[in-house]
């Protein structure tokens, strides 16, 4: 059989606009409407105009030229960091956003399920919510009548399905809604990271399920963090990096190369004048990470030090503020450590500045973190450097008897008393 | 599991594919393809609508203790307020031409019609704000169902005000059944001011407490508690508006008194039409803008 494309996106594009709404005039909103409708560029900004940078004065590229096509019962899988543009690039595909420049094509019935339960109301029962979430996907009464007996079997809380949802745990709904969304029958289903709720054996159910979509020769496009779920559904993988098509490969290719990346260790980035991230008022010139180790090493016993130089061109107020923002591999936030709440405010002086901060040690778990930067002037964001560097901790010498990886994102020595 | 062949329909019996595509382009640029996509859209939105209105109406009257009484609740509580400044002297409102409390309570009970009908599209929309925002459906629905919604408020309302007509001493008679026009004329109107609101209320939240301020100053400039001022400014007022000759007609129809002011309310009614159908026009070329500024 001829693959078929049934998806097809054509140098796709889409810009937010940062800040607040009410920055912008009426006056202004209506001359942009109107050129919209003449097809005319948007006044308010040229979208040609764009660099290699993502953000542009108040405008963010949360997705630049990115072009691809997938064939009828292909399953796709879309990786990448937070804020890599994988939503934007799902509510594109959904439908519920537009492009700002470029084209979506698409064959066939599209579902998306970015959400489970959806619209679910706590005032109804199990059974009138499967039927008006069914509805709100996209569903025909007769259809959902046919299947309501397959859907509450799904759900495996049968004994429950007459009782208002408000009763449910949060764990009985995301199982009900995922049994509305399994018996969809779309041609193009895209899903979000839907599965990382539930426990094990539900969430090996709906793996199965969505194997069987697949196999039924539709179409899905599936997000996901877990590099294990997307490597076992997926025959083809998309990585986005910063709103671009990074790699479009078979998945094991583009999964292996991603997770060389991000474990990839820089405890050190030092830039030069000319690429220095920052502003005019002020840069980063270097961070490094320091290990308290008498041989460099990053373990979990070792305190480590981030050294920040800073390049100080006009700020001679008291208004800068600096944080460190540390995330696991799992991409959770471990923790943010901010550098007025220790030290307070200060007059900066204007050229070359070193900033310290200590994270004691039995603090980090083993594994990856991330550290990002983030400038702060008067409240405000300045500039964030995103995964500035990354450090691999390993593990320390052990106390106790647990020799398997430790849960959580930190692995703090606490003190207990008895 | 279920067979994948079996389960939920193989592909084979499927009409061929519809293909949809999107590019930034207005829609306003084809009128034809627009008008068709806008009534497939409004079909296609029929069945959900009235899941929504379902949901939305047990869930309100699940949670109520007194239930249906509160749709009759405020109208009379203006009613008693009303009654009891005239009767004090406190406000004198000039002849009516019927008994004080029937006037009042069916002028407040046709108002608080029409300002439900024109806060519910905003209402409808900033209530299913993460809905829009998670899952694409015929955006229509939402304004039929709060439209569904209005209707099944008004029957009850109707239902009410009937017997308590009659206990105030009114006589109403064969001209009743002439109030479903009213109350159409109410919805017609309400949802078209209500649909050119809902995008800017969407955006600036102040619109949104706005308007009972302003609809308040409204009332007093329609005959719902007081009577047509003869002569003078306020006389103006009242003539202009739009709202006069609905709530004139209806309390007539309800009172079994003889229509006035029929032509005056056939062309608001027309011009009511048109403002609908570019509402619905604003509403669909703004909504997936309006849900980018609302989730992003």
């Amino acid at each position: 059989m001829a693959a078929r494309t049934v998806i097809e996106v054509s140098d796709v594009r889409k810009r937010y606009r940062l800040g607040v709404i009410d920055r912008s005039l009426v006056t202004d909103e209506l001359a942009a409407a109107f050129a919209r409708l003449r097809g005319k560029p948007d006044p308010r900004g040229d979208i040609h105009a764009v660099g290699g940078d993502q953000r542009a004065g108040d405008q963010f590229w949360a997705l630049r030229n990115v072009s691809f096509n997938v064939a009828q019962g292909e399953v796709l899988g879309l990786i990448g960091r937070n804020g890599a543009g994988k939503s934007t690039l799902l509510k594109l595909l959904s439908r519920i956003t537009l492009p700002t420049a470029g084209r979506i094509r698409m064959k066939g019935r599209v579902s998306s399920l970015l959400e489970v339960g959806t619209g679910f109301h706590p005032e109804l029962t199990g059974r009138e919510n499967i039927y008006l979430n069914g509805a709100i996907m996209g569903m025909r009464r007769a259809e959902i009548d046919g299947l309501l007996d397959e859907i509450i079997a799904f759900s495996g809380i049968e004994h429950h399905i007459d009782t208002p949802i408000k009763r449910y745990s949060s764990g009985m709904k995301v199982r009900l809604g995922f049994a509305v969304a399994a018996h969809l029958d779309p041609d193009i289903l895209v899903v979000d990271e839907v599965l990382a709720v539930g426990d094990a054996e539900f969430q090996r159910r709906c793996l199965g399920r969505m194997r069987s979509v697949a196999d039924s020769g539709r179409t899905i496009i599936f997000v996901s963090h877990n590099m294990f779920s997307v490597q076992s559904l997926c025959t083809r993988a998309i990585w986005l990096d910063k709103g671009e098509v990074r790699a479009d490969d078979s998945v094991v290719t583009v999964v292996r190369d991603y997770l060389n990346e991000c474990s990839a260790q820089t405890n050190e980035q030092v830039w030069t004048d000319a690429d220095a991230p920052g502003t005019d008022e002020v840069r980063l010139m270097a961070i490094r990470a320091i290990s308290a180790d008498a041989e460099g090493l990053f373990s979990t016993t070792a305190a480590i030090t981030i050294e920040l130089d800073l390049q100080n061109h006009a700020i001679t107020d008291f208004d800068l503020n600096i944080q460190l923002i540390v995330h696991t591999d799992s991409d959770i936030v471990a923790f943010i450590s901010d550098m007025t709440e220790s030290i307070g405010t200060a007059i900066w002086p204007v050229g070359a500045n070193v900033v310290r901060c200590t994270i004691p040690s039995d603090l980090l778990n083993d594994g990856g973190y991330r550290i990002s930067v983030l400038f702060q002037r008067k409240g405000n964001r300045h500039f964030l450097v995103q995964d500035a560097i990354s450090i691999d901790v390993q593990e320390g010498p052990r106390r106790g008897a647990w020799f398997q990886k430790w849960q959580g994102a930190l692995r703090p020595a606490l003190h207990w008393v008895r | 599991m279920s067979d994948p062949m079996s389960g939920s329909g193989p592909l084979t019996q499927k009409k061929p594919m519809a293909v949809t595509v999107y590019t930034p382009a207005s829609a306003l640029r084809d009128p034809g393809l627009m008008l068709r996509s806008m009534f497939a859209d409004l079909r296609a939105s029929r069945e959900l609508a009235w899941r929504l209105a379902q949901r939305d109406i047990k869930a309100q009257y699940r949670q109520s203790l007194l239930g249906y009484l509160w749709a009759f609740i405020m109208p009379l509580s203006t009613t008693l307020a009303w009654v009891y400044l005239n009767s004090s002297g406190i406000v004198k409102v000039t002849s009516t031409g019927m008994p004080y409390p029937i006037y009042v309570l069916t002028g407040t009970m046709l108002w608080q019609m029409f300002t439900e009908a024109l806060q519910t599209p905003l209402g409808q929309l900033s209530a299913s704000k993460n809905l829009l925002a998670k899952l694409k459906f015929p955006r229509e629905a939402l304004i039929l169902s709060g439209i569904i919604k209005w209707s099944f408020n008004a029957g009850v309302k109707m239902l009410i005000i009937i017997p308590a007509l009659f206990i105030l001493g009114g006589s109403p008679d064969i001209h009743i059944l002439l109030v479903p026009i009213i109350l159409l004329a109410i919805l017609l109107i309400g949802t078209a001011i209500g649909l050119f609101i809902a995008p800017i209320g969407l955006l600036y939240t102040d619109v949104g407490r706005l308007i009972p301020v302003v609809l308040q100053f409204a009332m007093y400039v329609t005959p719902v508690v007081f009577a047509m001022p003869a002569d003078g400014f306020a006389a103006k007022l009242f003539r202009i508006n739009f709202m006069t000759p609905v709530i004139v007609n209806g309390r007539a129809w309800l009172v079994g008194m003889e229509g006035s002011m029929l032509q005056e309310m056939a062309l608001i009614c027309a011009a009511a039409s048109v403002l609908l159908f570019l509402g619905w026009v604003l509403f669909r070329t703004t909504m997936s803008v309006l849900i980018e500024r609302m989730s992003a």
